[in-house]
């Protein structure tokens, strides 16, 4: 989308992955109390970062010393989706579930404030954008 | 991805729960109903499953990335049906009883009322977990809407 450096792609990354962490947060709460329930978790941070720094290596790589290394891959990070699993290997109650209440709350109020900090950082970068664009600050 | 996928599973929760709360309540009233001689109320439970199934609850689905078959929809919790508790129904020795049997006992109700007031515990904790994740669900969708501000 935006050329020059992956941030508007790796906030927008991230976002996916903190909607779909709230999804499965929210199913595990709704089904707090359906025994034999096992709770389902996303995982997307380490995938990220992973692959916005195989882009900028590689980059580095392709470049001389001294030389401006280039634009990333729009394709770098785009297509990277959340890993979503079931936890299956644990029990906390005698009918099988492995939700605790608790624990998917403190994930969710953990969770939204990811989310709250990185729409922040992707409204301060668009409104870079906008000024560079019109000329006001 | 959608903010009210979110949204929708936690409406799940919440119906669910309230419906458990409407059984909790029908327990607890017909705490000593008898239905005739021999036979009583009997306990009424939800069934609860995880939803298999419906309108736009799927995740991403991730592509090389190893998830258990299905994990990626979500759906929250379906009601699958109100069950009868199969206990037995006690008996109580009460010979004046109009439903009395011929050794003077009255069948009542296999309703606890200690059971039925921690489901009730429980049933309201669920609830409010829920509500909780429809606030953070409402919040979220409310903070990524300043971006286009």
């Amino acid at each position: 989308m935006f050329p020059d450096d992956l941030t508007v792609d790796v906030l927008t990354a991230a976002l996916h992955g903190y909607g779909a962490r709230h999804a499965a947060l929210a199913n595990n709460l709704a089904n707090a109390e359906t025994p034999g329930y096992k709770r389902i978790d996303v995982s997307f941070e380490a995938a990220l970062a992973e692959a916005a720094e195989t882009d900028r290596a590689a980059r580095r790589r392709r470049a001389e010393p001294g030389e401006d290394p280039g634009r990333p891959s729009p394709d770098a990070v785009a297509g990277h989706l959340p890993a979503v699993r079931a936890v299956d290997t644990t029990v906390l109650r005698a009918d099988g579930s492995n939700v605790d209440p608790d624990d998917e709350m403190a994930q969710l109020a953990a969770n939204q404030l990811a989310h709250q900090t990185v729409t922040a950082l992707l409204d301060k970068k668009l409104t870079q954008f906008r000024s560079a664009v019109t000329g006001t600050p | 991805m959608g903010m009210y996928a979110a949204l929708g599973i936690s409406a799940t929760g919440l119906a669910a729960e309230r419906l458990r709360m409407d059984v909790i309540a029908s327990n607890l009233a017909n705490a000593d109903s008898t239905t005739g001689v021999g036979d009583a109320y009997r306990r009424q439970a939800v069934a609860m499953a995880p939803a298999p199934g419906g309108p736009a609850f799927a995740l991403p689905r991730p592509a090389g990335i190893e998830s258990t078959p299905g994990a990626a929809d979500l759906h929250g919790v379906a009601v699958t049906g109100i069950v009868e508790d199969a206990s037995p129904l006690r008996r109580v020795y009460e010979p004046g009883h109009p439903q009395a049997d011929d050794q003077g006992y009255v069948t009542k109700p296999n309703v606890s009322p200690v059971t039925e007031m921690v489901d009730m515990v429980a049933a309201t904790r669920a609830f409010q977990a829920n509500v909780t994740a429809f606030e953070a669900t409402k919040a979220m969708a409310r903070d990524a809407l300043r971006i286009i501000q």
